[in-house]
Parts: structure tokens; sequence; C-alpha cells
């Protein structure tokens, strides 16, 4: 027996980036720009760090539907904060709306035992109801320059504040789930939730935690996006969640919890964005798009579990 | 006393499970905790270990009164339990779950240490004498090497009580051996250890001391040398078990399948066996043998990759488990949980569930057709719960694996084939459902039973035919059959070229 795994999935994905983008760079002079190159990471900024924040969920056997709206609904709170002027109190309170609505999940999953595709459905109908609520569908404009260039537009060693939050976030977290106890337990409460209480896990309070985390990192995505349009709107990221899956699944996390890595959630994330960067300098539609990453997923599926049958039999 | 649960009681929705149980435990003793499944074995000590908390009663440890709200306040006090429940971790590597809760850390707990951690847990292995690399993934193990791991990790702790539940059931013969000498040394090291197990054989083996518990009350407490075979069956059923033979004369029946050269690589190398309609044949075989897999190439689970079989004389290949299900072979298999029986349904439904196409009506299903149906098959297999209503996760394991045989004999099958149709099921219940596999031949259907322990083989057979390295090593009928005999060929090297 080998002690380390066939890494054919792995390599499956880097090479699927690599033809991706050799492809589009010979077909499309505009994709192999190197100011586009570096935009593609700015673009994944808000997708990256919602995924990453989906890969912990999803390594613990658990799922959360609501980081588009609760994302929403943190910018939008965090829009009208720096609409009344109270300036950098704007920060705290945004992550504070975000982690709040974590909470709510964590708590609804933990103390009353509803299951989290339940738990955070709930809360992405809460978050939803709050930030058409507060905004009454209406755009909310705001005027606070620093706040934009602290979050997306600031240039920093040659690309903008954005990306390195995505970095920032995208290192931390990696540090949390391979390099800590914490994380070694979040594999172990995914690979089998009842076999890590039986050992003595603190699996209630992992959990909270991780909604917890997740909710306060919906907060900071949502500053990433008004700080990036310059306004809120209450369903500015609507829709996330399911780019966020889309993400951790091709980058190899499975949705029974327990598998997954940090460096190929974002090697899933950067597959989707070359992609979509791609396609629409191609010109192809937004809605053909859609199809198009439809198609990845299932044929990073496909791919994975191949790869897992040779192993198997290697 | 080393550690001492007294006057125990606990009640879980519908059922008193312990009821003023007690139980004593000495430094450096093994103590064997016997009784039925549903006695309470497992329940009281699930309390010892920190996992419930019992309604009523008292726990000392070193004399000291002691309570545990959770399983990690109990291992800090030193009690280490094996669950019968595996807890290792499939995702992880064998390291990790040796060290699980205790990983190596770096500055200050921030970074973990992967090099020591491995480093760390290939010792534990090594010393204890575990071939396992540490590296490993603990999904690509067998359910023996789990098993392993799981007593490394109490083992490496230093326990001052260990408690293992059902050790062996899924142990091979070498893997036993090793648990036993580890056993041995741990009592020197004057640890005391609750042994819970079904198998007299280990408890006569091993063990000091013996308590028997029954419907979660106290029965008896003895030493091992005071107490005999019979007498512990007596404390466990309160009645004696009979031990008949059987042996029909098979060359009167009709034969029902056969294969010729049947093959799988590389665990089954040529198998020739005939079953005849009306007997009962017997399967043994060491773990690894071959002999669950020649099970799964009958009831279509695997493709064979050679040879031929024959089903009343007609050509038989089933693609899957339907096709063959469709010729009339069912196959009740070893893992009630995995492939058996869905656990959250009743009764009523798992029972129901294979027959659904005979039940229903221009696809419609009546709730009370269903309830009968389950009533009369229940009744037939002595089924012991309060309706077909009840969900099947709730009952005991004698109780699941009779509900397992419902389902498939309800589709009245020609052929059927049980893997291990005792496992993990208490002596009462086992002689009833030797009973009902006596009856299901009887009543004209071929039956193929697989299954570890000899002496039950030889109870319930017509003849029993042992397969060593994926070949058929012999056929004896069950009345001329002794342990030694069958164990002789079990091992048989001559088939293993």
């Amino acid at each position: 027996m080998k002690p380390t795994r066939a890494n054919l999935a792995d390599y499956g994905l880097v090479v699927a980036v690599i033809l991706i983008v050799g492809g589009l760079m010979v077909l499309s002079p505009a994709f192999r720009d190197p100011a586009n190159l570096l935009g593609i990471g700015r673009q994944v900024a808000i997708l990256g760090i919602a995924a990453a924040a989906m890969t912990f969920v999803i390594l613990a056997g658990e799922i959360d539907l609501s980081v588009g709206a609760v994302a929403s609904a943190s910018a939008v709170v965090t829009a009208i904060v720096l609409a009344q002027g109270w300036g950098i109190l704007a920060i705290p309170i945004g992550l504070l709306v975000g982690g709040l609505f974590g909470l709510l999940n964590g708590l609804l999953i933990v103390t009353i035992a509803v299951p989290s595709f339940i738990a955070t459905l709930v809360s992405f109908f809460i978050a939803q109801g709050v930030a058409l609520t507060l905004t009454g569908g209406q755009t909310i404009l705001f005027d606070a320059d620093w706040f934009r260039a602290l979050f997306a537009t600031g240039s920093f060693l040659g690309n903008r504040s954005a990306f390195w939050w995505l970095v920032a976030v995208a290192l931390i977290l990696w540090w949390l789930m391979a390099r800590t106890r914490f994380g070694a337990q979040i594999y172990a409460l995914g690979g089998d939730a009842e076999s890590a209480s039986m050992l003595g896990l603190p699996v209630g309070r992992l959990r909270l935690i991780i909604f917890t985390m997740t909710g306060a990192l919906m907060g900071l995505v949502g500053m990433i996006l008004i700080a990036r349009i310059g306004n809120a709107r209450a369903d500015g990221a609507i829709g996330l969640e399911f780019d966020a899956i889309a993400a951790a699944v091709i980058g190899g996390a499975r949705l029974g919890g327990g598998y997954g890595t940090m460096p190929r959630t974002m090697l899933g994330v950067l597959l989707i964005g070359v992609l979509n960067n791609g396609l629409a300098i191609l010109n192809v539609d937004f809605n053909t798009q859609q199809v198009i990453k439809g198609g990845l997923v299932v044929a990073v599926v496909l791919i994975d579990r191949w790869a897992r049958g040779k192993e198997r039999t290697a | 006393m080393l550690l001492a649960l007294s006057d125990i009681t606990k009640r879980f929705p519908g059922v008193l499970a312990l009821d003023g149980a007690r139980f004593d435990l000495r430094a450096g003793e093994v103590h064997a905790f016997m009784g039925e499944n549903g006695a309470g074995k497992s329940t009281l000590m699930k309390i010892a270990s920190g996992l419930f908390a019992p309604d009523h009663g008292a726990i000392s440890l070193d004399g000291e009164p002691v309570s545990f709200a959770n399983p990690a306040e109990a291992k800090l006090a030193g009690i280490h339990t094996v669950f019968q429940e595996l807890t290792v971790l499939p995702n992880r590597s064998v390291a990790e779950n040796l060290l699980i809760g205790r990983e190596p850390v770096r500055a200050g707990g921030l970074w973990l240490d992967r090099k020591a951690m491995i480093a760390e847990a290939q010792s534990i292995l090594d010393r204890l004498g575990i071939d396992l690399d540490a590296r490993v993934q603990a999904g690509g193990l067998s359910t023996g090497q789990r098993q392993m791991v799981e007593i490394a990790r109490a083992c490496a702790q230093s326990p001052k009580v260990l408690i293992l539940d059902e050790p062996t059931s899924s142990l091979g013969r070498a893997e036993e051996e090793l648990l036993f000498s580890l056993i041995a040394q741990l009592k020197a090291e004057e640890v005391g250890i609750v042994y819970i197990t079904h198998r007299m054989s280990e408890v006569f083996a091993l063990s000091d001391r013996i308590t028997v518990l029954r419907d979660g009350r106290f029965i008896l407490t003895g030493e091992t040398k005071n107490l005999d075979r019979p007498a512990l069956i007596r404390a466990m059923v309160g009645r004696d078990v009979a031990e008949d033979r059987h042996g029909l004369d098979i060359d009167a029946l009709p034969v029902a399948m056969e294969t010729q050269g049947l093959a799988r690589d590389p665990a089954v190398r040529g198998v020739d066996l005939t079953l005849h309609a009306g007997e009962v044949l017997g399967v043994a075989g060491l773990m690894g043998s071959g002999r669950t897999e020649l099970a799964r190439l009958l009831a279509g689970i695997d493709q064979p990759t050679g040879g031929t079989m024959t089903l009343f004389g007609e050509d038989y290949r089933p693609h899957d488990i339907r096709a063959a299900l469709g010729r009339g072979v069912a196959y009740v298999s070893e893992d009630r949980k995995g492939l058996g029986l869905i656990l959250p349904l009743t009764i009523g439904d798992n029972i129901a569930l294979p027959s659904l196409d005979r039940l229903a009506e221009r696809g419609l299903i009546a709730p009370r057709r269903i309830r009968d149906f389950a009533r009369d098959w229940m009744q037939r297999l002595g089924v012991k719960a309060k309706d077909s209503a009840v969900a099947v996760e709730t009952l005991s394991g004698g109780n699941q694996q009779k509900v397992s045989l419902a389902k498939w004999l309800a589709i009245q099958p020609r052929v059927i084939l049980l893997d291990e149709p005792t496992r993990g099921v208490d002596v009462g219940a086992k002689a009833e459902i030797y009973k009902l596999i006596r009856q299901i031949a009887a009543d004209g259907a071929a039956v193929l039973a697989i299954s570890s322990e000899l002496p039950e083989l030889i109870q319930i057979s017509d003849r029993i035919a042992v397969v060593a390295h994926g070949r058929i090593s012999g056929v004896v009928p069950a009345a001329e059959a002794t342990e030694e005999g069958l164990l002789d060929l079990a091992f048989d090297e001559g088939t293993a070229a």
C-alpha cells in the first residue's frame, strides 16, 4: 500500500486550468494582455473568499445556503452606516452583521438540531428580508473613497486590494484547516460526526465556530462588493452560494464532508474565474457561460471519481 | 476496587435499558461482561465512558465518586473505550486517527507538527506490534485493521480502565492473537480490562472474572474458574439451549445451484459447489479466504471472471442483485446496516420493501396491506417489537437480523444466501435464528450459510464446505464435522498454489 494517495485528481485539475488558460491565450490577444490576467485575480476575490469559507463548511459535513444573502445584508448595512458618515465604524458593524447571521445558523444547527440545509435557508430568507426592508428596494449610495480603496480599488504590489484580501483569507483559512488542531478536528467531524463525538471532540462548539466565522467572512465579502461598485443593493450577492459550492466541489470537496483542501478550492475558483473572463472576452453570452459552468462541475466530478477508482486498484 | 458502577438505572424512550445494574473491576484483571444483545452491557459501558449519564446510581473510580459529563472527561480520568461501532475516521491517516485530540503541536499550539505526529504514531504501532504504516488513509483499511487502530488509540493513552466491546468480531486470527498478547501485557501493567463478547472460548481463555447481565438487571459475578459454559448460558438466557445436529440425505434432494470453476480474481479461484433445495450448506473459511466474495458472485453483486453457474439446471449469470432476485436468489448480507436494512424506516416498511411489486395494486400501496403482511412475517420469525410501526434502528441486533431475514423470506426465494446470520446476535436469539434457518430449508429453499463460528455451522448445516485460498478445500457432512477438522481444512495449504 502506498502511503500517499495517488494525486491524479489533483493533477487533473491543474492540467485543466493550464489547458484552458493556454487555449484562451492562443485564441484571444485580449485575454493574454497582462492587465487582463491580473484583473482575473480581483474579479475572483469575492467568489474566492466565499468558496474558502464554504470549503470549511463542506469539510465539516454541512452546507451554507445563506452566504449570498448574508453578504448582501451586511453590504446594505455597511453602506447605510457609511452613508450616515460614521466612517471607520462601518467595518466592525459590517463584520458583526455577518457574524450574527452566522451565529444564528450555528445556534439553529447546534441547539435545536436543525439540518444546516434548513437552518441556512432560514437565514437566507431573514437576511433577504432585512436587506429589502432596509433598502426599500432602492440602491444605497455612499461616498467613502478610503473605504473603496481599502477593500477593492486601492493598488498594492501591482494588484488591487480586493485581491490581497482574498490572499489573506485563503492563507489564514488554509493554515486553520491544514496546520492546526482545530482543522484536524473539523476533518474528523466531517469524516464521521458520530465518531467525533464519541471520541470526545467538542462537536457543537466546532459547528458554532465554523458558521459564525463564515458569517463574519460574508461581512467582509459584502464590504468588498460595495467597495468595488460604490453602492449597495439588497440582491447584491445573491447566487454567490452556488458559485462558492461549485468552486469547492470542482476543487474536490465532497458534500458528505471530510474531504477538501484550500489550495484545490482556490484552483476551482481560478478555473471558474478564468473561464468567466475568457468566455466574456470571446463574447460568449452570460447564459451560455452558466451552461458551461454546469458542465464543468459534472466533468470534474466524473474525473474525480475516475481518478479515485484508479487509486483503489493501484 | 478500581472501578465500581452500582445500582445503575437508565431509561430510554420506551425501554428500561438498565434496572439497578452493577459491575466492578479490579486493577490488573480481565473481567468478561456477558449477556444477550439488549441486556444492557453496551449501555452500562457507555455510562462508564461518559457517553450517557445514568438516571440513577453511582460510579466510583479508585474509591472516589465520579461523574462524567462527556467522553473527554472519562478519558481524562483514565477510562478508555473501544466501541463496537468503530470510530476510526475514514478520511484521516492512521496517525491522525491515533493521536486525535492530542496531536503534537509547535509554536504554542499554532502549528501541527506533522513529522512528530507520524513518528509518534508509528512508534506506537511498532511498540504494539501492529503492522501498519501510520501515513496511510484509514478509509483503505480492512475492518480488522481499523479495529486494531482503535485498540492502539486506547492503549497508547496509558489507560487505567480499558473497555473492549466485542473487539474480536472483525479480527482475523493473527490480529486476534496480537490483541490477546496486548491484553496480557496491559494486565501486567495493572490495567483493569472490561471485555464484552459473545464468544465463550475467549471468555474462558482470557478472563479472570465474569459478570452476566440480563434484561438490564445484574445476574451474577463470579470467578471464571468456578463457572462453566452451560451455567453461563443458563444465566444469560434463563434456560438451556439445545445443541443438536442435522444431516439430510442430499442425494434425494434436487440440485438448486451448481458452480463449476467459478472464479473472480484474486479472491475466488475456481470453486465447484453443489447446493441442493431443502438443505443447509454451511460455508466455513478464515477471513480473507474468499468465502464472502464467493457469496457475492452467487448473489449477482460481483461478476465472475471465469467458470459457470446453473440454477435448477438452467444457465445462471445474473448481472446484478436485481437479476438474481428475479431468479429467486436472495442475499442477506453480513453488514445489516450497510446493505440489509434501512434503519430509520419501520419494521413494516423494511419487510415489505422487496415485496412492494407484489403488494401494490396499480402502483398504489394500501397501508393496511403492508401492516398485515409485515405482522404475518413478524409473527413467523418471532420479531419482538410493539408493532410493525417501530423503527428498525431501535431494535436489538437479534431482532434486526430477524427483520432482515423476514424481508428476504417474504419474496419466497428458491435460494437464500446468508452471510454471518448471527453476527453480533446474543445466545437466545441465535437459537431462534438457527431454528428459522432450518425451517427455511425444510420449506424447500436451498440455504447457503457463511459463518466464522464453527459450532454454529456444525449446528445448523447438513453439510459444511470449507473455503481456503479461494477454493473449496473440503466438504464435510455436519454429522461427522469437528471444529478441529474444519479448522484443519480452513488452514489447508494444499489449495494455496
